[in-house]
C-alpha cells in the first residue's frame, strides 16, 4: 500500500476552470477528473485531459462501476475506463461503495447498500473482478448516504476494513462523508476514523455540504466546514498525511478559491 | 431478502413518477434522481429550455425520465433521445416544428462537440433555428421566431462548433 504515491493537495479538474489550466499551467499539486466525463468525449473536453495529463499527475474517480450493484458487471464501461487510465497515465481509478441501478436502468446516483456479510461477500468478489481486469487496485470511497437498512449487521466502517483485506482493494477516505453520515445515521465520526486500516488509504476527499437541520446533503457546492475541517485535523494525526483533494461541483467559484482550500489542507497537514 | 431484491425494491422507490409516502431517505434520494436528470437536460438544451420556458421544459424532462429512464454508464445517451422522446409526444401545436428542430439542433450540437473527428453536417428546417441557438448560447434572451426555410452547416473548427444559416426559398426544403 505504500507505493502509492503521495500527490499532494489537489482540486477537481471542472470545466469551468479548462480554459485557464491550460493557459497559465497553475501551480496545482494534482487534478482529479470525473472519469465519465471524458469516456464519451473525443472533442475539447478530451483535449484538455490530454494537455493537463502531460503536465499533472491525474487521478480518474467514477461514479458509474455500480460495484456493489446485483446487475452484471458492465465489461464494455470497464474496458473504456481502463483505455482512459491508459491514455491519461492516471495515478489510481476510484469509485464508490454503492449500487447505482437495477435491471439495466441506472440512477446516476450513489445508493447505499445493505452492510451485511452477503453483501459483503457480493461485493468483494465483484472488486477483485474488476482489479483483475483493469490491472490495477481498486480504489474505493465511502459515499453519504442518507437511509440505512434495518438489517445492517456491519457499520460501513467495519464493512470497509473487512472488504479492503478480504478483495485486497485501497480506500478514498471521504472525510466530508464521514461527518454527513455520522449526523444523518447519529453516530460517532471519530470512531469511524479510528477504525479505518490507515494501511489502505491512499487519497482523501475534502468537500462542503448543506446542512438542512434534520439532516445533512452532500452537495459540494461551497467551501468545507469548520467540523470537517477539524475531523480531517484528527485524521491526519490518526490516519496520517495522503494526497487530498478538494472536491466542488455545483456554484463553482475562481479556480483561485477552490484552489485556496487545498493550500488549507496542506496548511493543517504541515502543522499536524 | 435478497441484496437483488432489496435493491428492486429501493430502486422501484426511488425511480416511480408518482410521488406517494416515503421515509425521509428515500425522498431524498427521489428528490435527488428528478433533480440531477433534470437538471442535466436544463444543461444539454439551454435554447430549448429559453425556448419552452423553466415549467414547460421541466414536464417534459419529468416525462422523458419516466418513460425512458437512463441506462449506462454516462448520461450522453440523453441528449439523443430527448429529441426523439418530443417528437413522439409534443402536442400539435403552431410551434411544435420550432421546438423539434431546435431539440435536434442541440442534440447534433452536443454530439459534434464531443466527436473525435466530426464532419460537417447540414440541416433543412423551416424555423431560423441555428441563429435562435448561436443567440441563447451568446447569452441572448430571443423571441421565439417566425418560420423561414432554412439550410443550416454546423462544424467543429479548433474544438468550437459553429453554425452557419443560408436562408432559402420554401420550395428548396423538399
Amino acid at each position: 500500500m505504500s507505493t502509492v504515491p503521495h500527490l499532494g493537495y489537489g482540486i477537481g479538474l471542472r470545466s469551468a476552470h479548462f480554459e485557464r489550466v491550460l493557459r497559465e499551467a497553475p501551480p496545482i499539486d494534482f487534478f482529479e477528473v470525473l472519469s465519465e466525463n471524458f469516456l464519451d468525449s473525443g472533442g475539447w473536453p478530451r483535449h484538455v485531459l490530454e494537455r493537463v495529463a502531460e503536465r499533472y499527475p491525474v487521478v480518474m474517480h467514477g461514479v458509474s462501476m455500480s460495484i456493489g450493484g446485483s446487475d452484471p458487471l458492465d465489461f464494455d464501461y470497464l474496458r473504456r475506463l481502463k483505455e482512459l487510465a491508459d491514455r491519461i497515465g492516471a495515478r489510481w481509478v476510484s469509485d464508490h461503495l454503492c449500487w447505482t441501478g437495477f435491471g439495466g436502468l441506472t440512477t446516476h446516483d450513489l445508493l447505499p447498500l445493505p452492510l451485511d456479510e452477503e453483501t459483503l461477500r457480493h461485493v468483494a468478489a465483484r472488486v477483485r473482478t474488476v482489479q483483475d481486469f483493469l490491472e490495477r487496485p481498486l480504489v474505493l470511497e465511502n459515499p453519504s448516504s442518507y437511509l440505512r437498512f434495518d438489517s445492517d449487521t456491519l457499520t460501513e466502517c467495519a464493512f470497509l476494513r473487512e472488504l479492503a483485506a478480504d478483495a485486497d482493494c485501497l480506500l478514498l477516505l471521504d472525510v466530508n462523508n464521514v461527518y454527513v453520515s455520522s449526523v444523518n445515521h447519529r453516530f460517532d465520526p471519530y470512531d469511524y476514523i479510528a477504525s479505518i486500516p490507515p494501511e489502505r488509504v491512499v487519497q482523501y476527499h475534502l468537500a462542503g455540504h448543506s446542512d438542512h437541520g434534520t439532516h445533512i446533503i452532500d452537495t459540494h457546492d461551497g467551501p468545507v466546514v469548520d467540523a470537517v475541517w477539524e475531523l480531517y485535523r484528527h485524521t491526519l494525526r490518526v490516519v496520517g498525511e495522503r494526497s487530498t483533494l478538494i472536491e466542488w461541483d455545483a456554484k463553482i467559484p475562481s479556480l483561485e478559491e477552490v484552489h485556496a482550500e487545498a493550500l488549507a489542507a496542506r496548511s493543517l497537514a504541515e502543522a499536524a | 431478502m435478497t441484496l437483488a431484491e432489496r435493491q428492486q425494491r429501493l430502486f422501484a422507490a426511488i425511480t416511480r413518477p408518482d410521488p406517494g409516502a416515503a421515509t425521509p431517505g428515500v425522498a431524498i434520494y427521489r428528490n435527488a434522481y428528478r433533480t440531477r436528470l433534470i437538471e442535466t437536460l436544463r444543461e444539454m438544451f439551454p435554447a430549448l429550455l429559453h425556448a419552452l420556458g423553466a415549467e414547460l421544459f421541466e414536464q417534459f424532462a419529468a416525462g422523458f425520465i419516466t418513460h425512458d429512464p437512463p441506462r449506462g454508464p454516462t448520461l450522453e445517451r440523453l441528449a439523443g433521445e430527448f429529441p426523439r422522446h418530443l417528437a413522439a409526444t409534443a402536442p400539435d401545436e403552431p410551434w411544435t416544428r420550432f421546438i423539434l428542430e431546435l431539440a435536434e439542433l442541440e442534440s447534433a450540437f452536443r454530439r459534434m462537440y464531443d466527436a473525435a473527428d466530426p464532419a460537417p453536417a447540414v440541416f433543412r428546417f423551416a424555423y431560423p433555428c441555428g441563429e435562435y441557438l448561436n443567440a441563447v448560447r451568446r447569452g441572448g434572451t430571443p423571441e421565439l421566431p417566425a418560420p423561414r426555410a432554412t439550410i443550416l452547416t454546423m462544424r467543429r473548427v479548433r474544438f468550437r462548433v459553429l453554425i452557419t444559416s443560408e436562408y432559402a426559398l420554401p420550395s428548396l426544403l423538399h
